[in-house]
């Protein structure tokens, strides 16, 4: 019998992993938070014991009940009252439910977030000024990526950082004029956009016939893909238009995996590799104290190495609710991380490209 | 088996040139009675277990149609039985009146009349399905027309075996059908293969349906996205086992693929089975159906969508909905959910199946009514008291067929696909007027 922790001994676990994770063991812990949330998320304990899962017979981290994405949309699923809830981007008609991340301990998102960001887009410990083609918290205060790049914004940005995405909408002109400023001063910057965000922009610089280059240094971070409307452009598309429009090269460009049921994320590896002299392909790494399993689309079971499947992660700052998420997006196993894929089809568009369509429609 | 090259323009034009002049020189003017027979020839040829084109068939159709070898073995009797000599007579002689139609200027009320077929139908198979529009391209043989079958360049081979068994039986008939594939969308050859034809018939999704239909210049059918059912009212709970077994095998023929596989069952409360144990018996049955025809390969999409009904089922049970969830393990190869909610809601398929109760006859009107356009046919299980009150109700809701449960997949040749005749869709008719036989009179003066 596993003893049970108090929500301030095993946040506080956690919080230690993240703050100083060489030497810590992954497994041990995530099954003690395991433990802990069969014993205070009563929904988790149900679904549990559906399927005769207890703490008592699960001993490795990967056999944790991991819970699919939709039950956000059914039930609350925390072991605490939330100090903030975030939620899914959901459709303008409404039809569809949203999903509700309840967070009772916001230090470990925060923690978490800013550990691997920092890790992944500012390997060379660089302050920079971030251009944010983000929705500002004002316009989406409900989204976890708003909450996120606000953190970033505030506590890594140099002065001159700003949102171009506010309760107005989207000013693709003052984004340029920041661009234009940072080329013409010398000012490294990271921009922070949603992927959909940048490719307006790169559309409109066309338009307009601009081209910019920005300072050495620059960096990009770009998020949700194209889950809503909007042009669709391949990756390689998207890297060639960074360096034709913004003069930043494919290394410095990093793509962010998250979602809204998830405290850690994934970023692209190029940038690290840059700085750790590693000839790593391009592929997505998450945090020490995230462990990604590829499970066989069909019977839920661990594929080999390599092999196509559902990704299913186990995230140790998602200990305030429920520690295995079981998702939609395809991907397989490469390195020390994954690569995705694609979302299933059939499985209905999320994330924060769809969130910017929904800002934009109600505008 | 290799779908055939993609012609070039140039190729398909003389090609239906050449289908033309053999339809004009051996089948336009040649006695119905001596095709009818060459047709239920060729179907026998896939009934005989021996025959070499039926083994041709079950050997290649598996990897082709992602169908499990025995379902193969299962369904082919399935789909030729229906073309028999007898039943092949019966229907011209439903449809179009008498056997000699086609033949002869025929009585008709103070007249004599004619059908004539157009010279060339178009058929554009689409998806992996077996038999899918088979059933056009024999009865555009039946009305004395040339038949052009596009098949899909993934899944060519059942409707080559046909056409080259049936120029073995009748060299004549089999040079009136060329079957041709190219990539969907080839502008070129989409614009001769459909110009050119008096009637088009496709088969496929709503978009590809629309997208056909605008480049025709005669006429058009189109079998386009349909969903089917089933309903069983109370009195007939009493054999729920037995009920169960029948329904589930509507379910399982085609793995839930086809537009007559039901995605939903309507279960009448009140009787000795309440609808959820309805749907306990329907998972044991379609446990017993996956030892018998397991379920075929399916895309991981379709696992997904399956995987998340499921989810959502365990998730609003958890929740504390009226949702029961009965499921294969590990796999997917059956789902039934049993949900309070009558909504009508298709199923991602491959054996997924809701359970839906109902408890008057309008409310099952209701939950139909927003699927009007898409109800294909509707098994049903009824007290012979109240079936022609249901009848009349699925007929209202847009059924074309409604059929006993377990023979939902096996559609007879009378059936009215889409709720149109088939033969007598296809031809023209001239009218002779009896007038005209007389020598002409005298002007009165």
């Amino acid at each position: 019998m596993q003893t049970i922790v108090s929500a301030a001994d095993i946040s506080n676990q956690v919080l230690e992993f993240i703050h100083n994770p060489a030497g810590k063991d992954f497994a041990t812990l995530a099954l003690a938070v395991f433990a802990y949330q069969f014993h205070r998320n009563l929904p988790y304990q149900r679904f549990c014991l559906s399927r005769g899962q207890t703490p008592e017979t699960v001993t490795r981290w990967q056999d944790i009940p991991a819970v699919p994405t939709v039950a956000f949309k059914e039930l609350d699923l925390s072991c605490r009252p939330p100090e903030k809830i975030f939620l899914t981007s959901g459709t303008t008609q409404g039809q569809q439910k949203r999903g509700r991340h309840l967070i009772p301990d916001l230090r470990l998102y925060h923690d978490s977030a800013l550990a691997h960001f920092t890790t992944c887009l500012l390997p060379d410990a660089c302050r920079l000024r971030m251009l944010a083609l983000i929705p500002s918290p004002a316009a989406l205060p409900t989204s976890s990526l708003t909450q996120m790049a606000d953190w970033v914004m505030t506590e890594l940005g140099e002065p001159g950082s700003r949102y171009f995405i506010d309760p107005a909408g989207i000013h693709l002109e003052a984004f340029a004029d920041a661009v234009a400023d940072a080329q013409r001063t010398g000012t490294a910057v990271c921009i922070l956009a949603l992927t959909s965000a940048l490719v307006a922009f790169f559309d409109w610089c066309e338009a307009h016939g601009y081209v910019f280059a920005l300072p050495s240094g620059s960096r990009i971070m770009d998020t949700g893909g194209h889950k809503g409307k909007g042009r669709r452009i391949s990756r390689n598309g998207f890297l060639q238009s960074c360096w034709k429009y913004l003069k930043v090269a494919g290394y410095y460009c990093v793509n962010e995996y998250g979602m809204t049921e998830m405290a850690s994320q994934f970023y692209d590896n190029v940038l690290r590799n840059r700085f750790v002299r590693s000839n790593e392909p391009r592929y997505k790494i998450g945090p020490p104290w995230v462990r990604t399993l590829v499970v066989d689309v069909d019977t839920l079971t661990e594929v080999p190495q390599g092999q196509t499947g559902l990704l299913r992660h186990f995230d140790l700052a998602n200990c305030g609710s429920v520690v295995a998420i079981q998702t939609d997006d395809l991907g397989y196993a490469i390195g020390e991380g994954f690569e995705i894929t694609g979302r299933a089809p059939g499985a209905e568009a999320r994330g924060c490209a769809l969130a910017l369509d929904e800002f934009l429609a109600a505008q | 088996m290799a779908a055939p090259p993609v012609p070039s323009p140039a190729e398909l034009q003389a090609l239906i040139e050449q289908l033309l002049a053999t339809r004009a020189r051996v089948l336009q003017h040649r006695p119905l009675r001596t095709v009818l027979p060459s047709l239920a020839a060729t179907a026998a040829v896939f009934l005989d277990p021996t025959s070499q084109a039926r083994r041709e068939a079950e050997a290649i159709l598996p990897a082709e149609t992602g169908l499990s070898p025995q379902m193969i073995r299962h369904v082919l009797p399935l789909l030729f039985q229906e073309y028999r000599a007898e039943r092949l007579t019966a229907l011209v002689q439903e449809e179009l009146g008498t056997l000699d139609a086609l033949d002869t200027f025929g009585p008709a009320l103070g007249s004599r009349r004619k059908a004539y077929g157009p010279a060339l139908i178009t058929h554009v198979l689409a998806g992996n399905l077996p038999g899918v529009g088979l059933d056009s391209v024999l009865f555009a043989l039946l009305v004395k027309s040339a038949a052009l079958v596009k098949v899909p360049s993934a899944a060519p081979s059942l409707p080559l075996i046909v056409a080259r068994t049936l120029a073995g039986i009748d060299p004549d008939l089999g040079g009136c059908v060329a079957v041709v594939s190219w990539p969907g969308g080839h502008a070129a050859l989409e614009e001769i293969a459909f110009a050119r034809a008096d009637i088009v018939v496709a088969s496929g999704t709503d978009e590809s349906i629309a997208a056909i239909q605008r480049q025709v210049r005669g006429r058009f059918v189109g079998y386009g996205h349909k969903v089917s059912f089933s309903v069983i009212t109370k009195e007939r709970l009493e054999e729920a086992a037995l009920l169960a077994r029948h329904a589930a095998y509507d379910v399982v023929l085609f793995d839930q693929r086809g537009c007559l596989s039901p995605q939903l069952m309507y279960v009448e409360a009140g009787g000795s089975v309440s609808p959820w144990e309805f749907a306990a018996l329907l998972a044991q049955a379609l446990q017993y159906w996956q030892t018998v025809l397991p379920r075929g390969s399916i895309p991981p999409e379709a696992s997904v969508a399956i995987r998340r009904l499921r989810d959502e089922a365990e998730w609003q049970a958890l929740a504390g909905q009226e949702v029961v969830l009965y499921a294969s393990a590990p796999g997917t190869e059956w789902t039934v959910m049993y949900e309070a909610d009558r909504r009508f809601v298709p199923s991602p398929l491959y054996r997924t199946v809701r359970v839906k109760p109902f408890s008057t006859l309008a409310e099952l009107a209701e939950a139909l009514s927003p699927w009007r356009a898409h109800l294909e046919a509707a098994g049903i299980a009824a007290d012979p008291d109240r079936l022609p009150e249901l009848a009349d109700l699925l007929g209202q809701a847009g059924v074309s067929r409604i059929a006993q449960l377990g023979t939902l997949q096996t559609p007879p040749l009378s059936w009215r696909h889409g709720g149109r005749p088939r033969l007598a869709d296809f031809v023209r008719w001239v009218t002779l007027e009896e007038a005209s036989l007389l020598p002409v009179q005298q002007d009165k003066e």
